[in-house]
C-alpha cells in the first residue's frame, strides 16, 4: 500500500519534470522566434522610413537637376519595386536585393545632387540629407540587432536536446542579413 | 526572469502533489492510532490542568499566609516540587503511549524529508529569483575603472558618473571642458531629466575608438540602458576627431527628430567649437535642446512613471517565496500534530508559570517574541532606483539608432 503510494508519486514527479520542461522548452523557443521576427519586422519599419524621405528628395533634386530624368526614373523604379516586398523569414535575400538596388539608386541621385553647388547649399536638401543618414544607421543597426536575435533563436533550435521538440513543433532555422553586396564601397561619382 | 517563474511553476508542481498525496494519505486511515493518540493527548491536558490547579492553590495559601510572614523562596520551592512531580507525571504518560502505538517511523521520514527538500529547495529558489532580479545590472566595475590612461576611449572604458551619482550626466575623462561648465551642464541635464523625464548622458572625449561616434554612443545606449521608456538621449563629444554626435532613444526620436538635433549643433555648436570653445557649445547646445524639447508637448512625469512601474512586478516572486516559508511551517504543525512528535511541548505553555519568582524575563522574552512576531508581516522589497535623485544608474532605455552627427 504504502510502496504503491511511493511509486505512484515518483511517476507524477517524473511526469511533471517532463511536462515542465516540454513547456518551458517550447515556451522559450516561442519566445525567441517572436523576438527574432519583431527584429525583422523593425528592420522592415527602418526600410521603409528611408523609402518615405525618397519622394521628398526627389523633388527636392529636381527642383535643381530636371534634367537627370534616369537618375530619378532609376530611383523611383527601386524604390517601388523594395517596398513592393513584405520581409519575413524566408525572403530576406530577395528583400536585401531589391533594397541594395534602390540603396545604389539612391547612391546616384546624392551623387547627382552634390554635382550641384546651389542644391548642395539648400537647406532643405541638407536636412533631408541627414535624415537619409539616420535611416541608414537606423537600418544597420536593426540589421545587426536582427542578425542577433536570428543566432540566438538558431542557437536554441538547433541545440540538444531541444532540437528533438523544435523538429516537432515545426520550428525551422532562420536566415540572417549578409553584407549587402557592394554596400562597402562608396558610390562612385562621374563627371 | 522566465527562467524563475518556471523554477516557481515547477517547484509549487512539485511539492503541491507531494504535499497534497501525502496530507491525504496521512489523514485516512489508522483509527487506533489515532484513537491512542487522542486518549494520550486526554491524559496529559488533565495532567496540566491538575497541576494549574495545585499553583491555583499554591498562590492562595500564600495569599492568606502572607500576613503572617510566610517567605516567598519557600512557595517557589514548592512550584519547583509540583512542577517535577508533574514532569514525571507526563514523561511516564508519554512513554507509555510511545510503547503502546504502532511504529510509524514510515511517515516520520516521510514528512521530515519532504519538509526538509521543500525548505532547501525553496531557499535555492529564493536566491535565483533574487539573483537574477539584479542581473540586469550590465557593467562591472572592473570595466569601469580599466584602462583611464586611455586617450582613445571606448564605451566600454569610459568613466560614467551617472552610475554612482544621480545628479552627474557629464562624463569628463580628458578634461576637455572646465570643472565649472561640467557643473552648469550637469544641472541643465538634470533638469532635463526632472521636469522632462529624458536621462542623459554627455561624454566629452578627445578621441573615440576608430573614429567612429555612431558606434561608440550607440554602444553606450546598448551598454547603459540610458532612459526611461527609451526617452534617452546621448551626447558625444569627439573633440581631436572634430565630430560630434546626438543619439536619441527609441521613442525620443520622435520629440527630437535627427533633423532638429542636426540644425541645433549646426547652430550653436559648429560655431564654438570652430573657435576652440567648446565649454561654450556645449552649454548653447544642452540649452537649445533643453529649450526645443520644453516647448513641446511631452509625456508628462506621471505618465512615465506608470509605464515604468511594470517592472517592479519581478520583486513579487521572493514574497512567494516567503510566504511559502510559512506555509512549510504549518505543515510541520500538521505533522508535528497528527503524529504527536512534540507532544510533551503542547502542554508545557499551557502550564502556569511560577508565580512566586519576581524577575522582568518573562515580560521581556513576551515582547521580544511579540514584536519579532509583528515584524514579520512588515517585510517590504526592493524597487528600482526609480524615484531616488541621489541613486545612480540608468533606466533601461535603448536606442534604434536615431540622432545626428556634426562635424567641423
Amino acid at each position: 500500500m504504502k510502496k504503491n503510494h511511493l511509486i505512484l508519486i515518483g511517476i507524477a514527479v517524473v511526469v511533471i519534470v517532463i511536462f515542465g520542461w516540454v513547456k518551458s522548452t517550447y515556451n522559450g523557443m516561442v519566445g525567441v522566434e517572436e523576438e527574432a521576427t519583431t527584429a525583422l519586422a523593425n528592420v522592415q519599419s527602418a526600410y521603409q522610413r528611408r523609402a518615405d524621405l525618397i519622394p521628398n528628395l526627389v523633388e527636392v533634386v529636381k527642383g535643381y537637376a530636371a534634367h537627370e530624368k534616369e537618375t530619378f526614373e532609376s530611383v523611383v523604379n527601386a524604390r517601388a519595386k523594395a517596398t513592393s516586398i513584405t520581409l519575413d523569414a524566408d525572403n530576406i535575400e530577395e528583400f536585401q536585393k531589391a533594397q541594395g538596388e534602390l540603396s545604389s539608386a539612391l547612391g546616384r541621385l546624392i551623387a547627382v545632387g552634390e554635382a550641384y553647388p546651389e542644391l548642395k547649399a539648400n537647406e532643405n536638401f541638407r536636412e533631408l540629407q541627414v535624415q537619409l543618414e539616420g535611416t541608414e544607421n537606423r537600418i544597420n543597426e536593426e540589421r545587426n540587432k536582427a542578425n542577433l536575435k536570428i543566432q540566438n533563436y538558431n542557437i536554441i533550435i538547433r541545440r540538444f536536446p531541444s532540437n528533438m521538440l523544435a523538429g516537432m513543433f515545426g520550428f525551422e532555422k532562420m536566415n540572417k542579413f549578409e553584407a549587402e553586396a557592394g554596400a562597402e564601397k562608396a558610390p562612385q561619382v562621374k563627371f | 526572469m522566465e527562467t524563475s517563474w518556471t523554477i516557481f511553476e515547477m517547484y509549487i508542481a512539485i511539492f503541491g502533489l507531494i504535499v497534497t498525496v501525502g496530507i491525504l494519505n496521512d489523514k485516512k486511515g489508522k483509527g487506533a492510532t489515532q484513537l491512542l493518540l487522542d486518549s494520550t493527548r486526554a491524559r496529559l491536558a488533565g495532567c496540566a490542568s491538575r497541576f494549574n490547579q495545585q499553583v491555583k492553590a499554591l498562590q492562595k495559601e500564600y495569599k492568606s499566609e502572607k500576613k503572617h510572614g510566610a517567605r516567598l523562596k519557600t512557595y517557589a520551592t514548592k512550584y519547583n516540587i509540583t512542577k517535577t512531580d508533574y514532569d514525571r507525571e507526563a514523561k511516564e504518560i508519554i512513554r507509555e503511549w510511545k510503547r503502546a502505538k504502532k511504529d510509524d517511523m514510515w511517515w516520520r521520514m516521510f514528512w521530515k524529508i519532504v519538509i526538509f527538500a521543500g525548505v532547501i529547495s525553496l531557499l535555492g529558489a529564493c536566491t535565483e529569483a533574487l539573483a537574477s532580479m539584479e542581473e540586469d545590472d550590465p557593467v562591472s566595475l572592473e570595466q569601469m575603472t580599466q584602462a583611464r590612461e586611455d586617450k582613445v576611449w571606448t564605451a566600454q572604458s569610459i568613466p560614467m558618473p551617472h552610475l554612482t551619482d544621480g545628479r552627474r550626466y557629464v562624463s569628463n575623462p580628458d578634461g576637455i571642458v572646465s570643472d565649472e561648465t561640467v557643473k552648469r551642464l550637469d544641472a541643465k541635464l538634470k533638469l532635463l531629466d526632472d521636469s522632462l523625464g529624458i536621462e542623459s548622458v554627455l561624454a566629452i572625449v578627445s578621441r573615440v575608438e576608430n573614429g567612429d561616434i555612431f558606434r561608440f554612443a550607440q554602444d553606450i545606449f546598448d551598454i547603459y540602458k540610458v532612459g526611461k521608456n527609451d526617452r534617452g538621449l546621448v551626447m558625444v563629444l569627439a573633440y581631436d576627431d572634430h565630430k560630434f554626435r546626438s543619439h536619441t532613444g527609441r521613442s525620443l526620436e520622435a520629440d527630437l527628430t535627427d533633423a532638429e538635433c542636426f540644425r541645433l549643433q549646426e547652430r550653436y555648436l559648429i560655431p564654438s567649437m570652430k573657435a576652440e570653445m567648446p565649454d561654450s557649445g556645449l552649454i548653447y547646445y544642452v540649452e537649445s535642446v533643453y529649450n526645443l524639447l520644453q516647448g513641446k508637448e511631452l509625456p508628462t512625469m506621471s505618465e512615465l512613471r506608470q509605464a515604468n512601474s511594470d517592472e517592479d512586478e519581478d520583486a513579487i516572486l521572493p514574497s512567494i517565496y516567503f510566504f511559502l516559508l510559512f506555509v512549510w511551517m504549518g505543515i510541520y504543525m500538521f505533522a508535528a500534530r497528527r503524529h504527536g512528535w512534540n507532544l510533551k511541548r503542547e502542554y508545557n505553555g499551557r502550564l502556569t508559570k511560577n508565580p512566586f519568582v519576581n524577575n522582568g524575563s518573562a515580560f521581556a522574552t513576551g515582547y521580544v517574541v511579540g514584536s519579532i512576531l509583528n515584524g514579520g508581516g512588515g517585510r517590504s522589497h526592493g524597487g528600482g532606483f526609480g524615484g531616488g535623485s541621489f541613486g545612480g544608474g540608468f533606466s533601461g532605455g535603448s536606442s534604434g539608432g536615431g540622432g545626428a552627427t556634426s562635424s567641423w
